[in-house]
């Protein structure tokens, strides 16, 4: 008999990394767990990878700009210098476009008050992409929006509804008043109760 | 070691007083030891005990096949990404500062440490050593004190030196705000690394924009105020002592880019002359002030704005 023990897989790795920083793991879905790839020891993500999560602008400009953004992931800490690190959850899947960005693993960051932010910020993400899976089902999100919500105390926070491509980039109303997680759960709300209509696009009324 | 690290020896490389044995104790990790390793350290020096950070230089790959600096800013300014030279970026913002008067980074200098077992005998290592920031980060700072013109004028001697060294990555996390109980306001940025790069001329090329060539940058464009003194520290440097200051620290074509920054700098103090935007120190609690800056032009404006909004929703925990 053998004792060899199987390596740990990267989606493995990847939670004792976040298991290592006393963190929760970010809700992540079966495709994007199998799919994940180890950028490094400390960041995984189911794409390649231009420039550091860190900077996230670069990021939620291309759900902007580009056209149809492939699905994808990135898990994991990105920064620089002694206290400019964060941890990072992006998920862009389906009508949404996630980005999380939260400080953690600074020299002058309170682990005690980050870890709580962190929770909750993960907690809301679990629920949001739930209710935006469940407002595509049933129609409200139509083909080829997605809703874009930056969670971040490095780059600007805020959200937005963007149009399917090609979009005019200036079309797309960004929306930065603090509370940001009121302001996304509202927006929601106004879409479940049929106070926001959002256009349909010529894939939808094709169906 | 110096070669390891490719780090230049010159007189302000080699290590002083930040060594071993002039620690008043051990050396104690501050956050993640997984992917930022940082220390605190206390040493006693000629100035007194001093309380300051150490963080271990990175080599780089001399190879030049993996990138050491993975950063947008870094890679869109022009840093080299296998051999970023960060210690030397950290130290001529220092020098820089000096330079104009501003106080406004953290004394940042060499330093060596032996790291302790296990395991043992473990060879000394390089960092950069820090002054501890005071205060709270801009980030968790009441809006009111963006009010206080103490901490305007600070805040904006700061951005300022941004502009001049390409600083491309000023958020609020890496800049703290003190008011000690006697109400003297101390501005001190941190993480001093993202600059100097030799493809940024214009200073203000720091500024945040809204497409794929500017997003990443956090900065703003210039302040449209500033005052005499500021104004004065600008006019007074001389390109040749820029030069001067830099030289032995960054390549010569990363001098000739702070050097047009510079001038930039000297055309737009000549700009805010003509308009009447020069003030004296005195006056940075004037309405001319609060009216002027705003959240595209001015660290100060873009702070409070997002501080005040905060303020407003304290019940949102995750109120970001």
């Amino acid at each position: 008999m053998s004792d060899v023990t199987a390596a740990p897989s990267t989606i493995e790795r990847a939670r004792a990394l976040f298991a290592a920083e006393q963190l929760p793991f970010p809700p992540l879905s079966e495709r994007f767990a199998a799919a994940l790839r180890e950028e490094n020891p400390h960041l995984f993500a189911t794409r390649s990878l231009e420039a550091g999560p860190y900077n996230l602008e670069i990021y939620s400009l291309e759900i902007e700009q580009e056209s149809a953004v492939p699905d994808y992931a990135v898990v994991g800490f990105d920064g620089h210098g002694i206290n400019s690190w964060a941890v990072h959850y992006y998920v862009v899947e389906g009508a949404l476009a996630l980005f999380i960005q939260l400080p953690w693993g600074g020299a002058y960051v309170d682990a005690d008050e980050g870890g709580r932010t962190v929770t909750a910020a993960f907690t809301w993400a679990g629920k949001l992409q739930a209710d935006v899976r469940r407002a595509r089902q049933q129609g409200l999100i139509p083909e080829g929006w997605r809703l874009l919500v930056v969670a971040s105390e490095f780059a600007t926070a805020g959200w937005a509804w963007v149009p399917p491509p090609p979009n005019d980039p200036e079309a797309v109303a960004w929306h930065d008043d603090a509370g940001l997680r009121r302001a996304v759960d509202s927006a929601l709300a106004d879409l479940f109760a049929g106070r926001t209509k959002l256009p349909p696009t010529d894939k939808d009324d094709r169906r | 070691m110096y070669r390891a690290m490719g780090l230049a020896i010159t007189p302000q490389t080699v290590t002083k007083e930040f060594r071993d044995q002039m620690l008043s104790g051990p050396m104690k990790q501050l956050g993640s030891g997984a992917f930022n390793t940082v220390f605190s350290a206390k040493y006693h020096t000629s100035e007194g005990l001093f309380k300051g950070v150490f963080k271990p230089l990175k080599a780089p790959d001399q190879t030049r096949t993996n990138e050491v600096e993975t950063g947008w800013v870094a890679s869109r300014t022009g840093i080299d990404p296998y051999n970023p030279q960060i210690a030397m970026r950290n130290i001529a913002t220092t020098d820089v500062a000096k330079m104009l008067g501003f106080n406004v980074v953290p004394r940042t200098e060499i330093g060596s440490r032996t790291p302790p077992p296990p395991p043992d005998n473990q060879p000394p290592q390089l960092g950069l050593v820090m002054s501890m920031a005071q205060g709270s980060p801009g980030a968790k700072t009441h809006f009111s004190v963006f009010t206080n013109p103490d901490v305007r004028r600070e805040v904006t001697k700061l951005q300022l030196l941004d502009h001049l060294v390409g600083q491309g990555d000023r958020h609020s996390n890496n800049y703290f705000i003190n008011v000690d109980s006697n109400g003297k306001v101390t501005v001190t940025g941190i993480d001093n690394d993202q600059c100097f790069g030799k493809d940024l001329h214009d200073p203000n090329g720091i500024a945040q924009g809204t497409s794929h060539l500017n997003k990443g940058f956090r900065g703003t464009r210039m302040p449209p105020v500033i005052d005499t003194e500021m104004a004065k520290a600008f006019e007074d440097m001389k390109p040749e002592d820029l030069e001067a200051s830099l030289r032995g620290k960054l390549t010569t074509a990363e001098i000739a880019a702070a050097k047009d920054r510079l001038t930039g700098i000297k055309a737009h103090i000549k700009d805010l002359r003509d308009k009447g935007m020069i003030i004296d120190p005195d006056a940075w609690g004037s309405d001319k002030v609060s009216n002027a800056l705003n959240k595209s032009n001015s660290y100060v404006g873009r702070d409070y704005g997002h501080a005040y909004r905060k303020a407003q929703q304290q019940q949102d925990m995750f109120g970001i």
